[in-house]
């Protein structure tokens, strides 16, 4: 599912939800569930048997192992999943945008990309693509990078540059 | 294999095997155990490595199920120690205790004060807020041996738990454990491959051969608690056991 840039289902969303915001919602969707699903899951799978067995020692039945150990333990490789979900739902946003244009959809940056190439308007583009880059960098920044630390920190894991 | 609850010792085993197939092969790791632990008994289980100690003491846990035998466990789930503290990375050593206390059915308003005299049964009532990365090996274990009481077994199975500490550590928290024992009236199996470990703890020290694993022989230790590993009669009996362990090794050597 990873291998499949979510801006192939640009036309599959228009056929389904016509030119609505349900398109490039949809889009958006189709990029990050793969990411985020493949984090948890690698993230349960690499929770240290020991663990487990902890749990099942103290008496955790089914959901309490889920809920005490399982979630709790994939929580950093999560979290990495939603970040390069995020990565991935931020590109096919924008493509889709330059792809789909319509007056329903309301304005967005790629819309404004998109105005400034029609418009043959430089300061335009140039001003949209560094809007582009300051969002992307600014939720990384913000959200991501003190999230991961925090959680890595508090495990005692060093947390890696970002 | 039967399993039932119903007993009046705290475990007991009779004629327990466990063998596992592994390509095509069939390994017996226990052969016919015989074992009683009397509630409150404090029991050393002695073996070279491999004997299949850890086998056995998951048996008892419910982690794993022996392939013919009886094991009846009395009084619940017993509690576990690993090797390693096997503490839970992201909560604090308040909230591991905390935990053990919530999966028993323990009621939110009871929780913070007994894990709080837990901790102090450990002596480590002033780094409840502390996660396990930020405490040393001894401080772990003591964490470790704190939820473990929160279990509230009559129990308590430990698998070689102060086999990666320093020796001046295990010496102190062999006294902790003692005095756990004695003040809790539990009843302790407790794995080792040290003999000294075994006579400086055990009422009783029960010595497993190899591959597979049978009961050889077992020594009850006379003298009383607290007793220091040091003592001569530790000594003493230890030399004994030692020389026993090591004909076993031996032979089994040779096969």
């Amino acid at each position: 599912m990873q291998a499949l840039p979510s801006v192939a289902w640009v036309p599959a969303a228009i056929v389904w939800f016509q030119l609505s915001s349900a398109t490039i919602y949809a889009v958006i969707l189709l990029g990050a569930v793969p990411s985020v699903a493949m984090g948890l899951i690698s993230g349960i799978d690499q929770t240290p048997p020991l663990l487990r067995s902890v749990g099942r020692v103290l008496g955790a039945d089914r959901w309490q192992m889920i809920r005490h150990v399982l979630l709790p333990a994939a929580l950093p490789t999560l979290i990495a999943g939603i970040k390069q979900g995020w990565a991935f739902s931020w590109r096919s946003l924008m493509a889709a945008e330059i792809i789909v244009h319509s007056p329903r959809l309301g304005t967005g940056l790629g819309q404004l990309l998109n105005q400034g190439r029609d418009l043959q308007d430089m300061s335009l583009v140039f001003g949209s693509v560094l809007l582009v880059l300051l969002v992307g960098i600014t939720v990384e920044l913000v959200l991501f990078a003190p999230l991961e630390r925090r959680v890595l920190r508090q495990r005692g894991l060093a947390p890696s540059g970002t | 294999m039967s399993l039932a609850t119903q007993t009046t010792a705290a475990v007991s085993l009779e004629g327990v095997t466990k063998s596992f197939v592994h390509g095509g092969r069939r390994t017996v790791v226990l052969d016919g155990i015989d074992l009683t632990v009397g509630r409150g008994e404090f029991v050393s289980l002695l073996g070279a490595s491999g004997c299949g100690k850890s086998t056995l003491l998951g048996m008892v846990a419910g982690l794993d199920t022996p392939t013919s035998g009886t094991l009846l466990v009395g009084g619940g789930q017993p509690a576990l120690m690993f090797q390693e503290p096997a503490l839970l990375p992201w909560l604090t050593a308040g909230g591991n205790v905390d935990l053990a206390l919530r999966l028993r059915g323990i009621p939110p308003r009871e929780r913070p004060e007994q894990v709080m005299e837990l901790l102090r049964l450990v002596r480590l009532e002033h780094l409840a807020d502390r996660r396990p990365h930020q405490l040393s090996g001894g401080q772990r274990q003591r964490v470790a041996m704190a939820r473990s009481i929160a279990q509230g077994s009559e129990l308590l199975l430990m698998d070689e738990p102060f086999a990666a500490l320093d020796a001046i550590t295990r010496d102190l928290l062999h006294a902790e454990l003692i005095e756990l024992w004695q003040e809790r009236g539990i009843a302790v199996l407790f794995v080792t491959h040290n003999v000294r470990e075994a006579v400086r703890l055990g009422e009783r020290v029960v010595l497993l051969s190899s591959r597979p694993g049978r009961v050889v022989r077992e020594w009850r230790v006379h003298q009383t608690q607290p007793r220091a590993i040091e003592d001569p009669e530790v000594g003493h009996l230890a030399t004994e056991i030692t020389a026993v362990l090591r004909e076993q090794i031996t032979r089994h050597a040779h096969h």
